[in-house]
């Protein structure tokens, strides 16, 4: 049994349980920083630049060439492009520490199909990680909660 | 292996998250035979099911953690199994839905 003693009414917090693995900003940033899109638009940005160079005017050329110089500083952009890379994978992610620090990410129990059994639930959640990060994750029940 | 990792802020919090529902006080006595004073062993015993109660709310909140899913378990056998468990405690069809809650602990 478990017993609430005190509750502190001017905090939010939820609690999350999923099946998943904490991972550092740092290693998210190298899986990031490997997937080609989140490249392929700052270079298309900085080619775009150098193609302009001597055909427009001056203040053009440096406009674009700023532009490209500028693109989304890569932790701006680093929410932006995780939530994309979670989509894609069909994941959720909980920032515990509220920092940024690390992320619990995996999969939510509630998401648990009726017809899915637990170990088909835990397997599929360890090869989307794999395949995410490009080797094998420990994974493991995470229950915790996170300020909202 | 369950990894409890409660920091909120620098406080330290917990929480719960269950697939069940909320009993009153009465729900309990009635399954006990006894007057409740706030623990649930009891009921725990009786029901096999989790039970979590609030400070100073009369709720009780009770069901079966995700953790402790089965590994040969379905998502539906494990809410079957919670919803079967409340029908034969409270002897009425009960409505589960997930349960959770957090909070600082000071």
């Amino acid at each position: 049994m478990k017993v609430r003693t005190r509750f502190v009414s001017n905090s939010s917090s939820s609690s999350f349980c999923i099946y998943g693995a904490a991972i550092d900003m740092e290693t998210l940033k190298k899986i990031l920083q490997s997937e080609e899109k989140i490249e392929t638009e700052k270079e298309k940005l900085v080619k775009k630049a150098q193609e302009a160079y001597g055909k427009v005017p001056p203040e053009e050329y440096l406009k674009l060439k700023a532009d490209a110089e500028h693109y989304k500083d890569f932790d701006e952009g680093f929410y932006e492009q995780f939530n994309k890379l979670i989509t894609k994978f069909g994941l959720s992610y909980y920032d515990q520490s509220g920092y940024g620090e690390y992320f619990c990410i995996g999969r939510n129990f509630t998401s648990m199909k009726d017809d899915e059994t637990k170990k088909q639930f835990q397997d599929s959640v360890q090869s989307k990680l794999a395949e995410m990060c490009g080797k094998k994750i420990e994974c493991e029940v995470i229950e915790g909660e996170y300020a909202t | 292996m369950k990894i409890r990792s409660g920091f909120v802020s620098n406080s330290s919090s917990s929480s719960f998250c269950i697939y069940g529902t909320t009993i009153s006080k009465e729900d309990v006595e009635k399954i006990t035979g006894e007057k409740y004073d706030y623990d649930t062993g009891k009921l725990e015993e009786i029901t096999e099911l989790e039970c979590i109660v609030l400070g100073e709310s009369d709720a009780i909140y009770i069901g079966r953690s995700y953790s402790s899913i089965r590994d040969d378990e379905s998502g539906k056998q494990f809410k079957d199994s919670v919803e079967n468990a409340l029908k034969k405690a409270l002897g009425r069809e009960v409505k589960c839905d997930t349960q959770e809650e957090a909070w600082y602990n000071g």
